[in-house]
């Protein structure tokens, strides 16, 4: 697999860094900075601004979901670009669309890993900026008005760290917007085969050559 | 515009929750209608707040700050917005798709469509296709239903959930229209939705176009 470069989002940093030890190899990676998911327009271009940079590259693999539509329209270069038919990275690690559903069905979850704790825009650091704005009771207030449909608060335990490293953070997070905190069993397996191939279709989205990423492609539903 | 309507905008856009009912009577009080209160300060505010966002300029939070603010300039406003419900340009039902628990922005699209004199049903978040026809099929008087998603992964269940409503269209008539981020023009087309919108104000004149599309249909059937 000579000449593959990784686009990965930077919340999945600590995730493909235990991928490429199990694998015994790695690929340049190009970071999207996390949080951009917000935004899909901006992610959209950044991430074409990225694909019309790369030259020489066999593959290019996305490491990150469709976020939002985000993906939508990239025109493909001169190289094949895979990337796995999943709603965000959330869905990524923790495995399959199937599981996300399952567990989403159960109750409302708000899904957590340390990437998501440490990087850019969290609910934290959405109540910090409320709190600035508006004092903390009205804060928690309002986020919790923001989050009433969800009664539980995930951390994935994906292997890649510890969970004690985040556990505060997440209870905490937790605490502010009265939400059961939990641990739920994530996997970097779906990530792994993203990286290592093979891509089988059901799973992974391979768009060839100078293509377009188009609508149909992504309503495909996996 | 004028300093008065200018606070009032203002006001929207920085999120005053606290000031909005006081800087609403003023301009009241200084002679603007409530519809010009309503359409060219506040409609423009949240214009405005949906494009900082878009720019990433904006928290969701803020946004969130800013919709109960033109909410509550609203409850000022709606003694003297005119009309009663049996003057209202139309009837909606509005909710958001089996598996998306997202409602901020479909909150934000209910709230100015009632603004704007629409009686919405708002049926929440995570609603069916068996939620959706049966809303559509009880309430007889509804002229526009509209169909909100945030996640791309809750796109088939929209497509699903727009079908199921045609199927319901063949018998009465209605219009679909569909919003939130994951949604575009040619998705909302290819699903056979009436009408799109990519924010609240735009679902507004969507709604307004739909409403001036029925009365020449239901004009035209009933010659």
């Amino acid at each position: 697999m000579t000449g593959t470069v990784i686009i990965a989002c930077s919340v999945l940093q600590d995730e493909l860094d235990m991928v490429f030890e199990e694998l015994g190899y790695s690929f340049p990676c190009i970071w999207i900075p996390q949080g951009l998911h917000n935004t899909p327009e901006l992610l959209r271009e950044k991430l074409q601004e990225i694909l019309d940079s790369i030259s020489h590259a066999g593959r290019i693999i996305l490491c990150m979901g469709y976020c939002g539509n985000a993906v939508l329209g990239l025109k493909n270069g001169s190289c094949e670009l895979v990337m796995p038919k999943v709603e965000d990275c959330i869905t990524l690690l923790l495995g399959s669309q199937e599981r996300r559903r399952k567990m989403t069905e159960e109750e409302g979850t708000y899904f957590l890993t340390k990437g998501w704790i440490q990087g850019g825009r969290t609910i934290w650091n959405e109540y910090e900026h409320l709190k600035m704005r508006c004092g903390a009771v009205r804060a928690v207030r309002l986020l919790r008005e923001m989050m009433k449909n969800y009664s539980r608060l995930v951390i994935l335990d994906t292997g890649a760290y510890k969970i004690s490293e985040v556990r505060g953070e997440a209870e905490k997070t937790a605490d502010i917007l009265a939400l059961r905190c939990q641990t739920a069993e994530g996997t970097v397996e779906y990530l792994k085969e993203l990286v290592s191939g093979p891509w089988p279709e059901q799973r992974f989205l391979t768009v060839p050559a100078g293509m377009t990423v188009t609508e149909e492609a992504l309503t495909d539903a996996p | 515009m004028d300093e008065k309507v200018t606070a009032v905008f203002c006001a929207v856009d920085e999120g005053d929750t606290k000031n909005i009912s006081r800087i609403v009577k003023e301009a009241l009080g200084a002679g603007y209608s409530a519809e010009e209160i309503m359409n060219s300060a506040m409609m423009p505010a949240m214009e405005a707040v949906g494009e900082k966002f878009h720019r990433n300029e904006y928290f969701v939070s803020d946004m969130l700050l800013s919709a109960k603010t033109m909410k509550k300039g609203i409850a000022v406003l709606k003694p003297y917005l005119g009309g009663s419900a049996d003057d209202s340009p139309g009837n909606v039902i509005i909710g958001t798709v089996s598996g998306d628990l997202h409602d901020i922005g479909k909150d934000i699209v209910a709230a100015m469509l009632r603004a704007s004199g629409f009686n919405v049903l708002d049926l929440g978040v995570d609603v069916s296709g068996d939620e959706f026809v049966e809303a559509a099929e009880k309430n007889r008087d509804v002229d526009i239903v509209a169909v909100s998603a945030l996640l791309t992964a809750t796109l088939p269940a929209m497509k699903k959930i727009v079908s199921e409503l045609n199927a319901v269209k063949e018998r009465r008539k209605f219009k679909i229209m569909v919003g939130g981020a994951p949604v575009t023009e040619k998705f909302a087309a290819s699903i056979k939705a009436d009408a799109y919108s990519e924010d609240a104000p735009e679902a507004v004149k969507a709604a307004r176009r739909l409403m001036q599309e029925l009365k020449e249909e239901r004009r035209a059937g009933a010659d």
